[in-house]
């Protein structure tokens, strides 16, 4: 099954690096989606089926905690798996967004296959 | 953290940033070139340390690195200087990982700076400059100083 995949990032050019890196994993990709910030994401999340979200922390806007928060509140959103990649490498902070529902963290950098083996520990190996 | 150590730790996340997403090696430390233009950006960090991370590279280095990054051939000047913005982000965060791998800090946005302070090098706490293809990159942490 081909995956809806959502970036969340405020800069264009690391949305244009993601989807060439989620190219690179050979994952199977129906549709990719992209906004720049969290409102932006909650938004067309609800316009269409995204099957797997990846989002920075640091945006101006609703940042990544703030959204990975709003989407644990909302029963539609809740199951919709969150890989949060971000160049924050702190235990801490990776605590925090794991305890907030996201289900997945790769910091930056990373190669493309660290991507792909998240998406594989949390959505079976049959996307992978 | 003794200075060795943190000559150490950016030289690291240096390689790592460049190798890993860039796909362009880093010489060892090299002096700066004062020669052609640069583009220059900061990212502010605060936590138990504050201060923030300065990045200067040669124009055509940075197309390069921008080119290699996006998988273009050709590239726009703004996406060269988003970037530009990106890699001083991730350096950032790299480094501050670092240094505040037990606490949480906060990384502010990453910003090109038009008209670059020139007395950088004299409060930077550590600056290395590198050789990369076409230039240099130079990378400098200035502590934040209390008022």
């Amino acid at each position: 099954m081909a995956l809806n995949i959502m970036i969340v990032d405020d800069s264009p050019v690391m949305r244009v690096f993601l989807r060439k890196v989620v190219q690179l994993t050979g994952l199977p990709v129906g549709e990719y989606c992209e906004a720049g910030d969290g409102a932006a994401a909650l938004t067309r999340l609800h316009e269409r089926w995204i099957d797997l979200i990846l989002t920075d922390i640091n945006m101006p806007g609703m940042n990544g905690e703030e959204f990975v928060r709003h989407l644990e509140t909302d029963e539609m959103l809740r199951d919709i798996p969150v890989i949060v990649v971000s160049t924050d490498a702190s235990r801490e902070r990776i605590h925090r967004m794991f305890e907030l529902g996201a289900r997945g963290y790769i910091s930056k950098p990373f190669q493309p296959e660290a991507l792909r083996d998240e998406v594989e520990r949390i959505l079976g190996a049959q996307h992978a | 953290m003794p200075d060795q150590d943190m000559q150490h730790l950016l030289a690291t996340a240096v390689h790592d940033v460049l190798e890993t997403m860039f796909f362009c090696e880093a010489s060892d430390r090299c002096e700066p070139d004062t020669g052609a233009a640069q583009l220059e950006a900061r990212v502010a960090f605060s936590g138990a340390k504050s201060g923030s991370i300065h990045i200067e590279i040669s124009e055509p280095s940075a197309r390069d690195l921008a080119a290699s990054f996006l998988g273009e051939s050709e590239v726009s000047h703004s996406q060269v200087a988003q970037v530009v913005c990106e890699l001083a982000n991730m350096l950032c965060g790299s480094i501050v990982s670092k240094i505040e791998a037990q606490g949480c800090f906060d990384l502010g946005a990453p910003e090109l700076l038009i008209h670059p302070d020139e007395k950088t090098a004299h409060i930077a706490e550590i600056q290395q400059s590198f050789a990369i293809e076409r230039g240099t990159l130079t990378v400098a942490l200035i502590p934040c100083i209390p008022a």
